[in-house]
């Protein structure tokens, strides 16, 4: 049972760190024609948008539930929702909570000089606040040698 | 300086414990014994009790505070 424990945490951590890091990178490159009205979107923006929210809610699925997406046997599945996860897990919220009020203020100070709607103000925060706390968690997984 | 100390490694090498055999037993992973005995993560009462109990022993004999 142990190496499949091992092994789910390592698959469960390498999605969240690589998912949560491509969320982000993609705010920029992909989702940004979401910003526009929804009256202008084209069937490609409607794809990108269920996208993002199937995308968001997988990694927040996955880190809130500990991985119940992976298969493996319920002691399995229980040992990798224990207690160090959940410790690792509000770490990662935390570190999302603090992320988030960072980038509002940074946000505050950009919309000063710059042009922002804030679709794309939102988008980004909420974006921001969905990554942070799976990269977090991936990050304390690995250290700890999962 | 960690803000529990802990005889749990030498109190599973008397077992004749690997990390992996300790957790099965007490259904957590591998890394949560392995944090536990390296000090990073301090236990909850009940997983604490859990490690007495399959190591026959008690919590007093497994932590302490340095």
């Amino acid at each position: 049972m142990t190496d499949d424990i091992e092994k789910l945490s390592r698959r469960r951590r390498i999605v969240l760190a690589g998912y949560g890091i491509l969320f982000l990178v993609f705010q920029g490159v992909v989702f940004r024609s979401l910003d526009a009205p929804v009256a202008l979107w084209r069937a490609v923006d409607w794809a990108k948008a269920a996208g993002f929210v199937g995308w968001s809610g997988t990694l927040i699925f996955v880190l809130a539930t500990g991985g119940l997406l992976f298969r493996g046997s319920p002691a399995a599945r229980a040992a990798m929702n224990d207690e160090l996860t959940i410790a690792n897990r509000k770490a990662g919220y935390r570190a999302g909570y603090w992320a988030v009020l960072a980038s509002t203020a940074i946000c505050f100070v950009l919309v000063q000089f710059e042009a922002t709607t804030v679709s794309e103000a939102l988008r980004v925060l909420f974006a921001i606040g969905v990554a942070t706390p799976a990269i977090r968690f991936a990050a304390l997984e690995r250290r700890q040698g999962a | 300086m960690p803000e529990l100390g802990t005889t749990l490694r030498e109190a599973r090498t008397a077992a004749g414990l690997t990390q992996a055999q300790l957790a099965e037993l007490i259904g957590v992973s591998r890394k949560t014994i392995n944090t536990v005995e390296n000090g990073v993560f301090t236990p909850s009462t009940t997983l604490a009790l859990k490690l007495a109990r399959a190591l026959k022993t008690s919590v007093e004999e497994l932590f302490f505070l340095p």
